[in-house]
């Protein structure tokens, strides 16, 4: 099985959960695709890292390295490559930095359907890149990556990561990006896409900040997916320490209810 | 006393109009936009939150848009452009409506579109904070499919956020596809003070960087401070250059030019040959010194000094990548270390100390890096190479000796006239054609590297660019061209293309009626070139020409025979001998 459908599987298991969970009637075995268990350690320590301030995140020379063993290995799980390469975006070996950059290039191919693992490596690339940036020049960088990238799983974490760190500064850049996902067009595009948008209106709406709040509800979100499978809510809610973990299962309307009640809150008084 | 004042002010006003005729024809920018290019300028100016046109301004330049492109009213591209740039700086609806309508083709890639969409992304803006606009402004110059949207929200950040959006140019110059708007993002990087990010550029790949069209460069140099309209071809080595003294700022000995180190590389673009083939590689040198680096550019010309320097072929990791495609640094290899040979063994039989590399077009493949690059093994090995830098590099590094901290600041302009000469001389003194022929040749730059099967050598190029595309369809163009080939012979002399090169002048002296010099250049193709593939071309134009020459010969023979017995049958009649000029003779 070479590297790209390795990977890919388990984008399309947690594809056919997503629709599972739009369709509403499918088994609840379908539904329910859990979170490698294999991956929920260091899941969690991802998220103690993110925890902390840019400056201060720094994985362990042993993690980095175990890192890079397990990305290199062929029959690695999309649950857990994706948590690996998300996490070496705070490596500081070159020997990781080098395997990310070939992970993104072998797993970011023009043509076939876009890559989790490619979209996760590509993004903790720029990450690592940016690393001995000063904020502002790092804020400037991942947003240009933002607009630059071709992957929408790169375009969700790079979101995610502009979210974090910058909060409601990033707002209008989130919300530029948003509007400009590319319209769907193979069937796991679509989905990988509509994820895409749907974290930035996540990441929007948790800014609670009333001028972006009326924005977003001037915007179109249909094709912002909700109900995520539960593996990419697990992994969502790990990485988002700005939110409470149960706010990824929200679908897009009742984000959007929590936009409407900004923007009023905010409103002056008759 | 009245007429004298008459004729005094007449020629005052004559002398005005031609010193303005001089400035048009140096600024070949439609001088109708130049007012509005300067208004522009003057609100670029404000800070962001300040600027803003007046209704009539809106009025006017919805009147040009709306107008043909073209017609009187509807003006030239130059004026749309700058009607567009002016209008992102308006307030009302209606003109908001027509820049989208008008951006709605800009992934087309032209410039109108791409203008009007960077229009669009500051008018849709507006009400954002400067530092909001700044994320903004940097998602979109990685989002933008118009290379011009992107040219012009470099020169955004650039002007707006300075120092802060510097990397991110970077990024985007590194990866622009637009070889004008690559070197337009140069020209920001490099007035960069930042030295880790000046280092960072030195030792990227700009060879792809075009020359920017001079009405562009004009344009920018309106609305950008600070900026001299600079449009030569010779510009993306002053920006490098200036990066590197940037870079060498904070070394503790700089300028030691006598004693720079060089690392070697040879490169191998992508696709040219298999690992195990004898292939033409392209030996760059990377001064690794503490010396900002120099002596390492090279340039069409008709001088040269040569300068012996030792240098040492290290690994891709050891030796930074600094590639010049379009000006190659030309470095012969003289000879190899009979240690290099002993070290590669087999691998290496067709190696012997002694011969040129580049010549042979042979080099040993150890190691394939992503099928592009191919280095020798990692060792440290001496090869001698001779490096010739000539006359147009020295004098532009002297010219970039003259930089100071602000390397192109507007008094650099001094600069700028040492090497117009050159560049004059090359053109054939028609400096207006450049952009678009200079467009037309980097165009057609692929098709010649295929016509010409064997690898780029790029004065080799240069020569077939300039005198096939640069040149002139004239006389004074063959001129220029038999010049140029000639002195191509005289500084490669072991080139692999001197077969192709002396066919080539073979046919422009062959038109041009000096028959003496074509067949001199013929003998020599087929006498030192025999293995040639034009040998065959060669071969039949020879033999037309020995039997052009021995017809020639039996008809002036046959003319001398029947001449000589006109002059014996007269003198046996007594009568006097035929004139010179009676037309008798040739057949």
């Amino acid at each position: 099985m070479t590297n790209v459908t390795r990977r890919l599987r388990w984008g399309r298991g947690f594809a056919l959960g997503t629709l599972a969970v739009l369709l509403g009637g499918l088994p609840p075995t379908v539904q329910g695709i859990p979170f490698g268990g294999e991956a929920v350690p260091d899941a969690k320590k991802l998220e103690a890292l993110l925890r902390r301030p840019p400056e201060q995140r720094r994985l362990t020379a042993e993690d980095e390295n175990r890192y890079v063993e397990i990305l290199q290995q062929r029959e690695v799980g999309g649950d857990l490559g994706c948590v690996v390469a998300l996490s070496l975006a705070y490596g500081t070996q070159p020997r990781s930095l080098e395997v990310l950059r070939t992970e993104a290039r072998q797993l970011n191919v023009a043509g076939i359907p876009p890559d989790i693992v490619g979209g996760a490596a590509a993004y903790a690339v720029a990450v690592r890149e940016a690393q001995s940036r000063s904020p502002e020049e790092r804020f400037g960088l991942l947003c240009y990556r933002l607009g630059r990238s071709a992957n929408p799983w790169e375009r969700l974490f790079l979101a995610n990561r502009l979210a974090v760190d910058y909060g409601r500064r990033a707002g209008w850049v989130l919300l530029e990006a948003a509007r400009a996902e590319r319209p769907p067009e193979g069937a796991e595009d679509r989905l990988a896409e509509s994820f895409a948008q749907y974290g930035m209106l996540h990441a929007l709406v948790h800014m609670k900040d009333a001028a972006l709040a009326r924005a977003v509800l001037q915007e179109d979100w249909s094709k912002a997916f909700g109900g995520l499978a539960e593996q990419l809510q697990y992994l969502m809610a790990r990485v988002s320490p700005y939110a409470d973990a149960d706010s990824w299962s929200f679908g897009p309307s009742k984000l959007l209810d929590i936009a409407r009640r900004t923007a009023e809150s905010a409103a002056p008084e008759k | 006393m009245k007429r004298l004042l008459r004729v005094g002010i007449g020629l005052a006003v004559l002398g005005v109009g031609l010193g303005a005729l001089k400035i048009a024809w140096a600024v070949p920018f439609d001088g109708q936009a130049v007012p509005d290019a300067k208004r522009l300028g003057e609100l670029l100016k404000r800070p962001p939150g300040e600027r803003q046109i007046s209704a009539e301004e809106v009025q006017r330049c919805l009147g040009l848009l709306a107008a043909p492109a073209g017609s009187r009213e509807g003006g030239t591209s130059h004026r749309r452009v700058c009607a567009m740039l002016l209008l992102a700086y308006a307030t009302d609806a209606p003109s908001l409506e027509v820049l989208r309508k008008e951006a709605a083709g800009a992934e087309s890639g032209g410039l109108l579109s791409g203008v009007a969409a960077y229009a669009v992304i500051l008018r849709e803006h507006r009400a954002c904070s400067d530092e909001d606009l700044l994320g903004v402004l940097c998602y979109h110059l990685g989002l933008a499919k118009n290379p011009w949207t992107r040219m012009f929200l470099a020169n955004r950040l650039w002007s707006d956020y300075g120092a802060k959006a510097e990397w991110v140019i970077y990024e985007a110059a590194k990866t622009e596809t637009d070889m004008f708007v690559k070197a337009d993002l140069l020209y920001y990087v490099s007035r960069t003070k930042n030295v880790e990010l000046a280092r960072a550029a030195v030792a990227s790949d700009w060879s792809a960087c075009g020359d920017i069209p001079e009405d562009y460069a004009c344009l920018l140099s309106l609305i950008t401070p600070g900026r001299t309209p600079r449009y030569e071809h010779m510009l993306r080595i002053a920006l490098v250059q200036a990066l590197a003294r940037t870079a060498g700022a904070s070394t503790e000995s700089p300028g030691e030019e006598t004693k720079v180190e060089l690392q070697g590389f040879l490169e191998l673009r992508a696709g040219e040959g298999v690992a195990g083939e004898p292939l033409v590689v392209t030996v760059g040198l990377k001064n690794v010194g503490d010396s900002p680096f120099i002596t390492t550019y090279a340039c069409p010309g008709v001088f040269h000094r040569t300068a012996d320097v030792s240098f040492t072929v290290t690994t891709l990791a050891d030796a930074p990548v600094l590639t010049y495609r379009r000006w190659p640094t030309e470095a012969v290899v003289q000879q190899l270390h009979p240690d290099l040979v002993a070290q590669l063994g087999d691998r290496a039989p067709a190696i012997r100390p002694g011969e040129a590399v580049i010549a042979r077009r042979t080099v040993p493949l150890v190691q394939t890096v992503d099928n592009r690059r191919v280095w020798l093994q990692p060792g440290t090995y001496k090869i001698q190479a001779k490096i010739r830098i000539q006359r147009m590099a020295e004098n532009f590094m002297t010219a970039a000796e003259t930089f100071t901290v602000k390397p192109l600041a507007p008094e650099d302009q001094g600069v700028l006239s040492i090497f117009t000469p050159d560049l004059a001389q090359i053109l054939g003194g028609d400096r207006t054609i450049m952009p678009k022929r200079t467009a037309v040749a980097d165009a057609k730059a692929e098709e010649l590297r295929e016509k010409f099967p064997r690898a780029p050598h790029r004065q080799y190029l240069d020569f077939h660019l300039l005198g096939v595309w640069r040149g002139y369809p004239t006389p004074q163009g063959d001129q220029m061209q038999m010049a140029k080939a000639n002195a191509y012979l005289e500084e490669f002399p072991k080139s692999p293309y001197v077969d192709d090169v002396l066919w080539r002048l073979v046919r422009l002296e062959a038109g041009a009626g000096e028959s003496e010099k074509a067949a001199a250049h013929l003998e020599t193709l087929l006498r030192d070139y025999p293995d040639s593939p034009l040998k065959q071309e060669a071969e039949e134009l020879q033999t037309k020409r020995e039997l052009q020459t021995k017809l020639i010969k039996e008809a002036r023979e046959r003319a001398a025979a029947r001449k000589a017995a006109k002059e014996k049958k007269a003198a046996l009649e007594g009568k006097p001998a035929p004139s010179e000029d009676n037309g008798a003779g040739l057949p």
